[in-house]
């Protein structure tokens, strides 16, 4: 049940997005689907779940754009993996440094895609330059949507179950290792 | 080994879905079917993305249309003010066609003619109901004198009957008091040609069997010492001979628009009576009776050095 819960929560972002991409220019979008499936890094009881969410979440984007069948999907899994890693050894659990965290991640998730596709699929890869050109604005607007998303996903995560995992960053949680 | 896989159960499994996707996405090689999967995302998706982009789009367009609108409406107005603008500027352009045609026919006009001329523009109109006379812009200073003819390209408009050194009054051919001496082209039938305000003119004292039809061009006959002999004056609008009475009625529709003046020519010369001599060897034939008219026959005063009358 929790399971989907955040896979509807996962299409609704992808529907948010399709607005985003509807309303704002290319160079102007937040990936609000990148943060979710960092997000979805953060969880700790459901980290399997959170991963196959990140994966299908990004085969979905694969399915709903012209990338090659399989970077999406590679690409959200990694941001998963790679926040769960970050997050054993940094605090990323408040929304300023999630935030930051997600645009950073934003601009290493652009390079990872140009770099994939220039090693797998050259003739669809991106240029360095058009990288460097549109990575920093929107690498920005994600860390700046991020922040509020990560309460909105702790917060319906908390009406579910009260996972204590999402509780860290609040004032009455504590945090927990694995 | 279980706990070995339950401890790194989470890197194998991103592994074991991070692998295919790098195998499908390096093995793709051109436009292909979707697979399951694919299709099974795209039937979930596609209508929930509908859903949701309906009223998107829908709230765009209509933010679109607004702004279009008040786009459409400054230019709108900007179209409007160049409109006006281009209207002012045609008409200007209009004018200023019309008039150089204008000019053109009066300078062939004038250059057709051997006596000499003064172009002028009509500056004023008559005020009073009863009189018909224009002010032009030419006077004494441009050798205007009282009594002389004044015509356009059309035919005759009247004589100046007041000169200043800047303007001249011209009584207009309709006006009450107007005569003009003129004859039938055809039919060589002699009569006057009299103002008659409103209604045009009259061409008067002519005997009812004389040959006179409708349509008949009227010229002027040179002897009232006044016009050149051959002006064009009108044409016979209609035509009546009452059985009681020795002169046929005959109304004329002068040639000349005085409505739309704005032209005219004043030629300088102000002529005399032929001698009795002249009349004798004229083709042209010259009543017994005096002419009915004081503007025909009181402007003998002429000047002597002007050029004689043509024939």
């Amino acid at each position: 049940l929790i399971a989907l819960r955040l896979a509807a929560l996962a299409l609704g972002l992808l529907l948010v997005q399709r607005v985003v991409v509807e309303l704002l220019p290319a160079a102007l979008r937040p990936d609000l689907v990148l943060a979710f499936a960092a997000a979805m890094g953060l969880q700790r009881t459901r980290s399997t779940a959170g991963l196959l969410l990140a994966f299908g979440v990004g085969f979905a984007l694969d399915v709903l754009s012209g990338a090659p069948l399989g970077l999406y999907s590679w690409l959200r899994g990694t941001a998963c993996v790679t926040t769960r890693v970050v997050d054993r050894a940094l605090y990323l659990r408040a929304p300023l440094p999630w935030a930051l965290y997600c645009a950073v991640y934003a601009l290493l998730d652009w390079v990872l895609l140009a770099g994939a596709l220039h090693l797998l699929v050259p003739g669809a890869a991106p240029s360095w330059t058009e990288v460097l050109g549109r990575a920093p604005l929107a690498a920005a607007l994600t860390g700046a949507c991020a922040g509020p998303l990560l309460g909105v996903l702790r917060r319906a995560d908390q009406q579910t179950d009260r996972d204590p995992a999402w509780t860290v960053g609040s004032s009455v949680g504590h945090r927990v290792r694995p | 080994v279980s706990e070995l896989l339950r401890r790194f159960r989470y890197p194998l499994l991103y592994l074991l879905l991070a692998a295919p996707c790098i195998a499908v996405m390096a093995s793709a090689r051109g436009p292909a079917e979707l697979g399951l999967g694919s299709r099974l995302v795209m039937t979930i998706t596609l209508p929930l993305e509908r859903m949701v982009a309906l009223p998107v789009e829908g709230a765009r367009g209509w933010w679109m249309q607004l702004t279009e609108l008040v786009r459409v409406r400054q230019e709108n107005a900007e179209l409007r003010d160049r409109l006006a603008q281009l209207e002012e500027e045609n008409l200007q352009y209009r004018e200023a066609i019309v008039a150089s045609e204008r000019y053109q026919r009066l300078r062939a006009f004038g250059a057709n003619r051997e006596v000499p001329m003064v172009p002028a523009n009509v500056v004023h109109q008559d005020l009073s109901p009863w009189f018909q006379s224009v002010i032009i812009d030419q006077g004494t200073t441009a050798g205007i004198r009282p009594g002389m003819p004044v015509v356009t390209d059309s035919g005759v408009v009247g004589l100046v009957s007041g000169a200043a050194p800047g303007a001249s009054k011209v009584m207009l051919l309709i006006d009450p008091q107007s005569h003009v001496d003129a004859y039938v082209q055809r039919s060589r039938a002699r009569g006057s040609v009299h103002g008659a305000s409103d209604e045009g003119a009259a061409f008067e004292y002519v005997l009812r069997e004389e040959d006179v039809a409708v349509g008949d061009l009227l010229l002027t006959s040179g002897l009232d010492a006044i016009y050149p002999k051959g002006l064009v004056v009108g044409r016979v609008a209609e035509v009546s001979r009452p059985p009681s009475q020795v002169f046929q009625h005959t109304r004329v529709r002068l040639a000349v628009d005085f409505r739309k003046l704005e032209e005219v020519f004043v030629i300088l010369e102000r002529r005399q009576l032929p001698a009795e001599e002249a009349f004798a060897t004229s083709d042209e034939s010259l009543w017994a009776e005096p002419a009915p008219d004081s503007a025909a026959t009181s402007e003998p005063t002429g000047n002597p050095e002007l050029p004689e009358p043509r024939p």
